[in-house]
């Protein structure tokens, strides 16, 4: 009986078993097996993960820069940017441009969501609302942020409102759609079922549907968001006058080139940075909590 | 209940990600707090002594450094360009909550009365 147990629990004990290929060969030197505890010691730390990657892509450009490949006048090196990045610091230019891009911002993601958002449900569930729409909706999707600029301009002139308008306009159409996809892919049999246990149509939206959209609304928001991003810097650069796109138009104007390459890092970094701590968390955890349950019961 | 809910703020505190959010709104609360403590002490006390009828006065702004595009349309938010005089320029028809936003640019040195006393508004 005891032996039983013991084999039971032997049984249940998982074992962890070396992946395929990451075993060091036999015969291995000392050195090349400790950098390659190393290297795995490396590759389980986020902050290695996250940024391991942009080694080489400065090491290339610090490169091309010391190698005096180009003119100084169309390409600068890190050193150049790191620079001119304490200089504008120092200034109060930076921060000032941020500010303003990242406030244009929250208020076009803001509007853009508030109507994004229901837009799309009421899209998603009514079928009438849905076949008149739809066509719209694909129009719109193909007209470009920026062709709407010129007349933007017209309506609205250089102003916030402008380009929060472009801002708005990108996230929409996305979002819609997104939404529009994950509230299909809700199983019509759950819906079926809570409708026949008799739940109410809100009780069937906000406990059925909304959570089985959230995955692909997630998606949609993150999609969104980094449309908007992108529209910001272009309506900045044609609208503006402020903000980082802003900033880098007026600097080739002047022809500091240095501006430009910074200005260029800053929107990367951040919107690396606001995807890599916020968005993509949300949306894993999203899919995490309500996206897996369907796959799970099904390979169950 | 309670528990539920005890839980439930439990678990927001423990996530990443509300953590980050955290920690981004603490940094930005700080470098809201660092400005209102550098802008202490900046403006001299006799900015404002001669004021116009609409309560508007002039300054001279003091920049460490010549001041740029972006400055002066910082300034021009707040008051009248009146010129540049190195790292000096000069405002007119400022008021007083002006120089209050103006003294929380960190990039501003100080904030003076213009050498040349004219009457403020011309």
């Amino acid at each position: 009986m005891a032996s039983d147990t013991t084999d039971t629990a032997k049984a249940a004990k998982p074992v962890r078993r070396a992946p395929a290929g990451r075993k060091p060969r036999k015969g291995a030197s000392p050195g090349v097996v400790r950098a390659r505890k190393v290297w795995l010691w490396l590759t389980r730390r986020a902050a290695f993960r996250n940024l391991g990657p942009f080694v080489p892509v400065i090491a290339l450009w610090w490169l091309v820069a010391e190698m005096g490949v180009f003119d100084e006048a169309f390409f600068v090196g890190p050193p150049r940017v790191v620079e001119e990045f304490g200089d504008l610091m120092e200034k109060g230019i930076l921060p000032g441009y941020l500010t303003d891009s990242l406030t244009r911002l929250a208020y076009g993601v803001g509007f853009g969501l508030a109507i994004g958002l229901p837009m799309g449900f009421v899209v998603a569930m009514f079928a009438k609302v849905r076949r008149f729409f739809w066509p719209i909706l694909l129009f719109f999707q193909a007209v470009a942020d920026i062709a709407w600029l010129p007349i933007v301009i017209v309506w609205f002139g250089f102003s916030l409102t402008a380009v929060t308008f472009v801002i708005v306009y990108t996230i929409v159409f996305p979002l819609m759609l997104s939404v529009v996809a994950g509230v299909e892919q809700v199983p019509r049999e759950l819906l079926r079922a809570a409708r026949s246990l008799g739940a109410s149509r809100t009780r069937v939206f906000f406990e059925v549907i909304l959570p089985g959209a959230l995955p692909s609304v997630a998606g949609g928001v993150r999609t969104g968001l980094g449309y908007g991003w992108r529209a910001l810097v272009a309506a900045e650069i044609i609208v503006g006058t402020s903000g980082v796109g802003f900033m880098m138009f007026d600097a080739r104007r002047v022809g500091d080139i240095s501006q430009v390459f910074l200005g260029m890092a800053v929107l990367g970094i951040l919107w690396y940075a606001l995807d890599a701590m916020v968005l993509a968390p949300f949306e894993r955890a999203t899919v995490e909590r309500w996206g897996m349950v369907r796959s799970l019961e099904a390979d169950g | 209940m309670a528990t539920e809910r005890q839980s439930l703020a439990f678990r927001a505190v423990r996530s990443p990600t509300i953590r980050r959010l955290l920690i981004l709104v603490l940094l930005i609360v700080a470098y809201q707090v660092w400005l209102t403590v550098q802008a202490s002490g900046k403006v001299d006390p006799a900015v404002g002594d001669e004021r116009d009828m609409r309560g508007r006065f002039s300054a001279d702004v003091e920049l460490g450094f010549p001041p740029e595009r972006y400055h002066i349309l910082r300034m021009q938010k707040h008051g009248r360009i009146a010129g540049t005089d190195g790292n000096t320029v000069h405002l007119r028809g400022v008021a007083p909550a002006g120089v209050d936003a103006l003294a929380r640019e960190y990039w501003i040195k100080r904030i003076v009365p213009p050498e040349d006393e004219t009457p403020a508004g011309r």
